[in-house]
């Protein structure tokens, strides 16, 4: 079922037994999980079907420290997310993420790769990719000239990518609209968040939209899956029982705000042609591909950071912009347009380039970003139209972050030399072992994570490993806001299988509160 | 730049070489030109890359600044005179990678090896 918010009555009641509030990549995921239920699901989207300028300026917002792109245009705003125009690729997260790690601040989640491996599963199905299958060696059978670089295995080891092509609104809109126990609403802004009187549970929510009405929700259990800004958003904005908003006794919402930097680092020149089919990628044709990845060892003994190196044509490469640099218009539409301009001449540039520099490579870094309290998202004065505080961001980095970059690319520097495959040139500013700093070029992947970061002790975690709100007992979030640490692949595979695995332990629990 | 182009560029460098070594025999070893040819870089440089990086190896290196010095010290690994010397360089700019014996230049993750040889080549092109 699907009502337009925009056409009920001026503080009209809705009730369900589960409210999902926000319809992107987790919220379409949980919501299709519980199709066909005994169970009313109630799909709160604040936007419609399309792009809508209006709608997406909610999204606006300032941001500080490490230059990043507008806030406004770094997800879109209506139903089905980012999946709107994500790039589709999905990876797991490594075993070793999830471990405490005593070299990573804060690291270690509560829960391990093997708890989330069924639902990885399951997710994998959802985003429409293959098989739940990231082994080289399992894609080596399956397909030809998959060819490996020929690096020692004790450090290095090639991770796998899938691709997928899901795009929500196409793919789910009919299913989650002819769902007869899926209500989904659409223009229904969620902009506060009530509390019962003992301030432990959430007693209903409030939406509102650009026509001025209101809406309340009351259910059973609230889920948040707005996306990790909007999600801490909320949290902090809902501050009218607790000053410090919901959820925040301890000062964590909004703190260890994450992003993968995503950085072009250097060239890899070899010295005689190479078959690079598994190493290289093209939208929509590539089924999967490999980037190189360091080993939990290696990773262990130079206390670093997880993260991979991918690489794409110097000849083409050496053109590019970087993308902190052609995404900043505020309109993502506009900002696309740049990027994916720059990336047109970038290839038709190529063109004209000879000799040596075709057997050249751009390496890229995709690293996760260290765990840091001083990263954060917080909740400023100027409102947006609907009244809701406008969410800033103050992006952080650290030593870790460089020294980890810089030791990653070192490592395949001396391997690209041992091998006798060729030479590796760093790029300038990972040269200088003295300089932590990072340059404006610094691209990040449009990856928000960790504002609500899970934690099994309130003190140091807002959400618990069943991802509920600690102290609010019906308040669950879902979606990369719960990551404790951020990994190094993108992050909606794993984001979808915690959803779904949220979604499996609600079931449990409603199904309890129904016997 | 290409392998055959650079030994041609090399051999005049021979040439520019050849006076000064003869005037300075007793302090510099004979060497085969080739030496000054880092094998694997001619595949991917020209050779005013490998002159401009030979030459930051000079300046960045005060003990390794002068011809005999930078023979001697690409000679040290050949003493026993039944490997060939250029064999044996090569061999050298492998263990360095295996052993981290790297120095960067430019941003490049070179064997020390290697960018003695290209500082060599720097000289031979100053003179």
């Amino acid at each position: 079922m699907h009502t337009d918010a925009r056409t009920l009555e001026n503080n009209t009641l809705i009730q369900g037994d589960i409210c999902i509030v926000g319809a992107g990549a987790a919220g379409i995921a949980m919501a299709l999980d519980w199709k066909d239920s005994p169970y009313k699901v109630i799909l709160l989207e604040g936007g419609g079907f399309e792009y809508e300028p209006k709608i997406q300026e909610l999204y606006k917002g300032e941001t500080t420290g490490q230059k990043y792109y507008p806030l406004m245009s770094a997800r879109l705003h209506y139903f089905g997310g980012t999946t709107g125009h994500w790039a589709g690729m999905c990876s797991p997260f490594d075993p070793i993420d999830f471990i405490d790690r005593d070299w990573v601040p804060e690291s270690g989640w509560p829960i391990s790769r093997e708890d989330l491996d069924p639902f990885y599963a399951k997710a994998n199905e959802t985003l429409a990719v293959g098989p739940y299958q990231y082994d080289f060696e399992y894609w080596k059978e399956e397909i030809p000239n998959l060819n490996p670089f020929p690096f020692d295995q004790k450090i290095f080891w090639n991770k796998m990518w899938q691709y997928s092509q899901a795009r929500y609104n196409e793919l789910y809109r009919d299913t989650i609209i002819e769902a007869k126990n899926i209500h989904l609403y659409t223009y229904a802004n969620v902009v506060d968040i009530t509390l019962n009187e003992s301030l432990t549970a959430v007693s209903e929510l409030t939406t509102r939209n650009h026509e001025g009405k209101s809406c309340r929700v009351r259910a059973s259990r609230f889920i948040l899956a707005c996306g990790t800004i909007q999600n801490t958003r909320l949290l902090l904005a809902s501050n009218s029982q607790l000053p410090n908003g919901i959820g925040n006794g301890y000062d964590h919402v909004g703190r260890y705000f994450m992003e993968h930097l995503e950085i072009a680092c250097g060239e890899m020149w070899l010295a005689r042609p190479f078959a690079t089919d598994l190493y290289s990628w093209r939208y929509g044709e590539t089924i999967t591909s490999a980037e190189i990845a360091f080993t939990p060892e290696v990773q262990r003994e130079k206390r670093i950071l997880n993260g991979t190196i991918s690489m794409m044509p110097l000849s083409v490469g050496k053109h590019m912009i970087p993308r902190m640099q052609t995404w900043q218009e505020d309109d993502p539409r506009e900002s696309a347009e740049n990027t994916f301009a720059n990336w047109g001449e970038a290839r038709d540039k190529s063109e004209e380039e000879t000799g040596a520099i075709e057997r050249a490579f751009m390496l890229n870094t995709r690293i996760e970003q260290a765990p840091n309290p001083n990263s954060r998202i917080t909740i400023g004065r100027e409102k947006d139209e609907l009244d809701l505080p406008r969410a800033n961001l103050h992006w952080e980095l650290t030593p870790l972050d460089k020294r980890s970059i810089r030791t990653m690319f070192r490592l395949l520097g001396r391997e690209v030399g041992r091998t006798g495959l060729g030479r590796l040139r760093l790029h300038e500013f990972l040269r200088d072992e003295n300089d932590d700093t990072f340059p404006d070029t610094t691209n990040a992947g449009w990856h928000h994570m960790g504002t609500t970061r899970m934690h099994n002790d309130p003190k140091k975690g807002v959400v618990n490993s069943d991802c509920r709100v600690h102290g609010i007992g019906n308040l669950y979030v879902a979606g990369a806001a719960c990551f404790s640490t951020a990994g190094a692949p993108n992050p909606t595979l794993t984001l979808t299988a915690l959803s779904l695995r949220l979604s499996d332990h609600l079931k449990t629990v409603m199904k309890n509160d129904t016997a | 730049m290409k392998r055959r182009k650079f030994i041609i560029l090399s051999g005049i460098g021979a040439t520019a070489f050849t006076l000064p070594s003869a005037c300075l025999k007793a302090r510099i070893p004979e060497y085969d030109p080739l030496l000054a040819e880092p094998e694997l870089l001619s595949f991917i440089w020209d050779t005013e890359t490998m002159i401009a990086v030979g030459t930051l190896f000079r300046e960045l290196t005060p003990g390794e600044r002068t011809e005999g010095g930078l023979v001697s010290a690409l000679l040290r690994e050949s003493p026993d005179g039944t490997t060939p010397a250029l064999q044996k360089v090569n061999s050298r700019v492998q263990a360095d990678y295996e052993e981290n014996d790297l120095v960067m230049l430019e941003g490049w993750i070179l064997s020390r090896t290697e960018a003695r040889q290209c500082a060599l080549l720097s000289l031979i092109h100053t003179s």
